[in-house]
């Protein structure tokens, strides 16, 4: 690993007071950049996402500092949601509204751009789609989380501007925003004009959730004292209260408001320097007060202090985190740019999660699927487990939702919802119509898709396997298994003695309606042991708090005992002669497809019109069986995985960017070498090369987190003795090239550093 | 297209061309102008004598309502130099060519200077049918080819002049139906995830991506998408048939030589709907690097 100058010998910013913390804040590394060089606007919206800072309370688009018409540069806060607003007509298609999902609140909202700039130099306004931009280059410093931008301009009588800007979203203090714009008049003089003002005029349009209930700064009231400028939003139905409260100075002059125009000298930069604190109302009863005391609180002469405070936090993540290919410095950049984009994308707030595009895009309303659970929580158990019981807080936090959801499916105990928000509440969608056609496509996963429920109970049980976590299966863990225990058993259809669950839509969401799906009905024994494991020790540990949850959930002995009749005996479906297991029942009767390789990753539009014929079909859309021996590698002998493999693999169209994870790990196991390294390198790439063309909308966080799974755990066959210190690597033949493979993970409290030789290709075990 | 000011149409004449049916042509051009608030430039080339020129001034004055905005210029310099050197110049907002049927049909009758015309010139082209006479457009009509990341110049164009003159845009996006599906160009063709949050934002990103200079309220006289698969000219003639006064824009690369731009050509052949020609826009090449490694471009 690259060694790290102590902070103690950086320079510190009362070192180099007179230094752009552009010059001596970026890493050394190139190793750790990603660089744009050129703009061209059409491919701004998803470089936005690629260049996108956040904090896991904020996450802020990487939109060029100098917006263009048609930037989505957002700003979105983690559990800030509201009412769905259809504001796009052209491509919103009609589907139902809000009455018509359980979850009233069920939008991220999004919110102006911080850091947006308007800057005019020698009378002309400079914006990067000009024919004036001679040079331009955005960095992102994956090591530290610093953004940077460059532009050079000349105009039609040669004169030549530089801009250089670097903003930050604190990791020490996630309410604090920084941002440094610098201005250098190469061969001219003369005003230069800066303005920041975040009000958007075009709000209503871009950020339709908001209505702006204060703006100001300094010279327009007392209370804005000290401030170059103040918004306070409320959210238009959920009534969250927001507050952005900014100063600005230049040089030792603190600015009274966003605009201001100063007299450049020819090759003297002019330096702005902002900070920028965000507080909603459910972070703080006031949160205007307290906005305006935490920027006012903050001193100037330490803005180089909170860079390198915050870069310190970033160090100690990568510390734990980083995966280091020795001899593959491609892939290890990629693995970097996947663990960052998951790192700022976690909040440290209980009431909050991840979304499936995370905090970087308005895709998926920032809804919370089983991607949390399954896909994304097992990052952040072994790199940063602090953060991964957040995750696992969340799902307690909106319990009642659950709750709720249950109740509405005719259940007890709690189901979590197939997408969720900050309650909890189902919100999916119901249907979708597509105009001018009269067609309604019916959305199944609301009603049916359940295994959510057994992948939370699946990461409870993991946290406390990894961790030993006792207060959080006492305080908190404990109830998510038992509430959920009786959710499966309600759910569940008792047939001669066997448990069946009917109806159901698997992780392949092409087949709805389907019995015993083979995934989910394994998910739900494991939930169910689980719970019986979970009350055992409660029982034995804290009877107390055993006494009040059999209270307060009227568990009694009696529904116990059925939970352990239904572990026993639900229906886990068998393999078939030749090993392959139906991945729900009568899966074997359904009209064979073939699909030819060119399919694979371009799932056709027709498949969601033509949903009934695909549900009679054997196509799937994504690994469904394959995600059991994903998750739990020794349940199946490796004989038949690979039967199973072999079976499922041909007839997927990897229609979701949650395949080929699962498929490279699976290949892995059966030392199908080469095309483990196919899928892992198209999960690896989705999002840094754009690969599924959707990248714009946000960063795939499940596809990320699934690609560090499959290496670590299927690539690596990392595994955990019982005293949790994980036996010594072997060597391994990796597709990917390399000589050994480092990296630390955390267990019970340790992190254990790992170096795993990498053998040269050899035929599969 | 200039954004803020739509100053000048330029709508170039041969002398031996005028008659009673291309002065037809000119009073549709003096209404277009009319309709898009700028002056239309009516350039007689070649025309050595001004006395002819102002000859024909005071005949369109007659023929034209009172107050049309038109300037009638002359140049002795032969077609199509004239005009090119007038655009170049002057950067009209776009040219309008008034066609002879015959010319599109057969194309034996060419006329050659409007064939350069309209290969050279980089200014927005309105080929006008002689038969036609335009009436007040209702909506506009833009095929889309799905490709991505690149800026659609009849897409700018369409937002610009659907804001201008208050008219819906609405985008084609023709899938060819012959295309295997790993060629499939679709944008919807990648479709992934949950349809149902996919869908809607792939619309929208491919919009954004097509015009990134057009902000969200330009944006909104966006009014329909269409996805279709099958043959790409049919399907054109389909859309702007189902528009009543629909005004066409197509994105074109310039040339009518053999084997190229048989779309064009098909609308040139049917004669029966005026067509906005556009040339793409140049493309900028960026980067984007991870370490040493290049990661796009």
């Amino acid at each position: 690993m690259e060694e790290r100058q102590p902070l103690e010998e950086r320079p510190t910013w009362e070192s180099r007071p007179r230094d752009s913390a552009q010059e001596w804040a970026r890493t050394r590394d190139a190793n750790w950049i990603v660089t744009q060089q050129g703009f061209n606007p059409s491919d701004e919206r998803e470089r936005e996402t690629i260049f996108a800072i956040g904090n896991g309370y904020a996450g802020i688009r990487g939109s060029c500092n100098l917006l263009i018409p048609g930037s989505q540069a957002d700003l979105f806060l983690a559990g800030v949601y509201d009412a769905k607003v259809s504001e796009v007509p052209y491509s919103e298609a009609e589907f139902l509204t809000g009455a018509d999902r359980d979850e009233p609140f069920p939008e991220l909202v999004s919110f102006p751009f911080p850091f947006q700039l308007r800057l005019e130099a020698g009378g002309l306004e400079l914006g990067p789609a000009t024919q004036y931009l001679q040079n331009y280059e955005r960095q992102l410093d994956l090591k530290r989380s610093l953004l940077f931008e460059s532009f050079d301009f000349r105009d039609d009588i040669g004169r030549e501007t530089r801009v250089r800007t670097l903003r930050c979203a604190s990791l020490r203090d996630p309410h604090l925003l920084l941002h440094e714009v610098e201005v250098t008049c190469l061969n001219h003089a003369g005003p230069v004009s800066f303005n920041t003002e975040t009000l958007d005029p075009e709000m209503r349009l871009r950020h339709p959730h908001l209505v702006s209930v204060r703006q100001g700064h300094q010279s327009a009231q007392n209370h804005d004292e000290g401030l170059s400028e103040i918004q306070v939003f409320e959210t238009r139905a959920s009534k969250i209260l927001i507050c952005f409260a900014g100063r600005a100075a230049m040089g030792n002059r603190e600015l009274s408001e966003p605009r201001v125009i100063l007299p450049a000298e020819r090759g003297r930069p002019l330096r702005l320097r902002r900070m920028i604190a965000i507080y909603t109302n459910r972070d703080v009863a006031d949160p205007v007060a307290t906005a305006h005391a935490h920027v006012a609180g903050r001193q100037w002469e330490r803005f180089g202090d909170y860079i390198e405070e915050h870069a310190s936090r970033w160090e100690r993540f990568w510390d734990a985190a980083d995966i280091e290919i020795e001899g593959n410095p491609d892939v290890t950049g990629a693995l970097r740019f996947n663990s960052y984009h998951l790192r700022i994308a976690a909040p440290e707030d209980p009431r909050a999660s991840i979304g499936a595009r995370t905090l970087s895009g308005r895709a998926y309303e920032g809804h919370i699927f089983w991607d949390a659970e399954v896909f994304i929580f097992p990052f952040f158990l072994h790199t940063a487990p602090e953060l991964a019981r957040s995750l696992l807080r969340y799902r307690h936090s909106t319990l009642n939702g659950a709750r709720e959801r249950a109740r509405r499916l005719g259940c007890e105990g709690a189901c979590f919802a197939w997408e969720s928000t900050a309650a909890g509440l189902d919100a999916t969608p119901k249907a979708i119509s597509l105009k001018g056609t009269e067609v309604t496509v019916p959305i199944f996963t609301g009603t049916q898709q359940i295994h959510v429920t057994g992948g939370v109970a699946h990461a409870v049980l993991q946290y406390w396997d990894a961790t030993g976590d006792e207060a959080f299966i006492r305080d908190f863990g404990a109830e998510i298994l038992f509430e959920t225990a009786r959710f499966w058993l309600s759910r569940a259809t008792e047939r001669k003695g066997v448990f069946h669950i009917l109806g159901v839509v698997g992780p392949d969401e092409y087949h709805h309606g389907v019995d015993d799906n083979a995934y989910t009905n394994w998910m739900a024994r494991q939930n169910l042991s689980g719970a019986l494991e979970a009350a055992e020790w409660l029982r034995a540990r804290d009877p107390a708090r055993w006494q009040e949850l059999c209270a307060r959930l009227k568990l009694s002995p009696g529904e116990l005992k059925r939970w352990a009749e239904m572990a026993g005996r639900i229906r886990i479906q068998e393999p078939r002669a030749d090993g392959v297991i139906p991945q729900f029942e009568g899966f074997f009767d359904l009209a064979d497809v073939p699909l030819s390789a060119e399919e694979q990753y371009r799932a056709p539009f027709e498949r969601l019109l033509k949903w009934k014929n695909v549900n009679s079909s054997k196509l799937l859309k994504q690994a469904d069986f394959l995600m059991i021996p994903f998750l739990f590698p020794k349940a199946y002998p490796v004989e038949l995985v690979r039967a199973n493999y072999r079976y499922y693999e041909r007839i997927t169209d990897h229609g979701s960017s949650l395949s080929p994870s699962i498929h490279s790990a699976i290949a892995a196991r059966i030392g199908e070498l080469d095309e483990a390294g196919r899928y892992w390198q198209a999960g690896l790439n989705l999002d840094l090369q754009n690969l599924m063309k959707n990248t714009s909308l946000g960063f795939h966080a499940a596809c990320a987190g699934g690609t560090w799974q499959s290496l670590v755990f299927h690539f690596l066959g990392t595994e955990f003795s019982d005293n949790g210190v994980p036996p010594d690597p072997r060597p391994v033949a990796l597709p990917i090239g390399g000589r050994r493979v480092r990296f630390k993970l955390f267990r019970r409290g340790q992190a254990h550093s790992r170096t795993v030789p990498v053998l040269e290709r050899s035929p599969a075990a | 297209m200039n954004r803020e000011e739509v100053q000048s149409i330029l709508m170039p004449l041969h002398p031996c061309a005028l008659c009673r049916r291309t002065l037809k042509q000119v009073r549709s051009a003096v209404e277009l102008a009319q309709w898009l608030d700028a002056d239309l430039h009516l350039l007689l080339a070649p025309e050595a004598d001004i006395s002819e020129a102002l000859r024909t001034e005071k005949l369109l004055e007659k023929l034209l309502p009172r107050h049309s905005r038109f300037h009638v210029e002359f140049d002795r310099t032969e077609q199509p130099e004239a005009t090119l050197r007038w655009a170049e110049r002057r950067h009209p907002a776009m040219v309008v060519l008034s066609v002879s049927p015959a010319f599109l049909r057969r194309r034996t009758e060419l006329l050659a200077w409007q064939r350069e015309v309209l290969e050279k010139i980089e200014e927005p082209v309105l080929v006008l049918p002689s038969t036609m006479e335009l009436r007040p457009f209702k909506s506009v009509l833009v095929p889309v080819s799905g490709e991505r990341a690149r800026i659609s110049s009849a897409l700018e164009l369409g937002l610009q002049l659907g804001n201008r003159l208050r008219i819906p845009v609405d985008v084609l996006h023709v899938t060819p139906g012959g295309a295997r599906r790993g060629e499939d160009p679709s944008l919807l063709g990648r479709l992934s995830d949950e349809f149902h949050h996919e869908y809607p934002k792939l619309i929208e990103e491919f919009v954004a991506e097509s015009c990134p200079m057009s902000g969200v309220r330009e944006r909104r006289v966006l009014r329909d998408t269409l996805h279709v698969r099958g043959d790409t000219t049919r399907e054109i003639f389909r859309g702007i048939r189902d528009r009543e006064r629909g005004l066409l824009i197509v994105e074109w690369k310039g040339s009518l030589a053999r084997n190229h731009a048989e779309t064009v050509k098909a609308i040139f052949r049917a004669s029966r709907f005026p067509v906005l020609l556009i040339k793409p826009a140049p493309e900028r090449r960026t980067t984007l690097t991870l370490g040493s490694r290049l990661v796009a471009a």
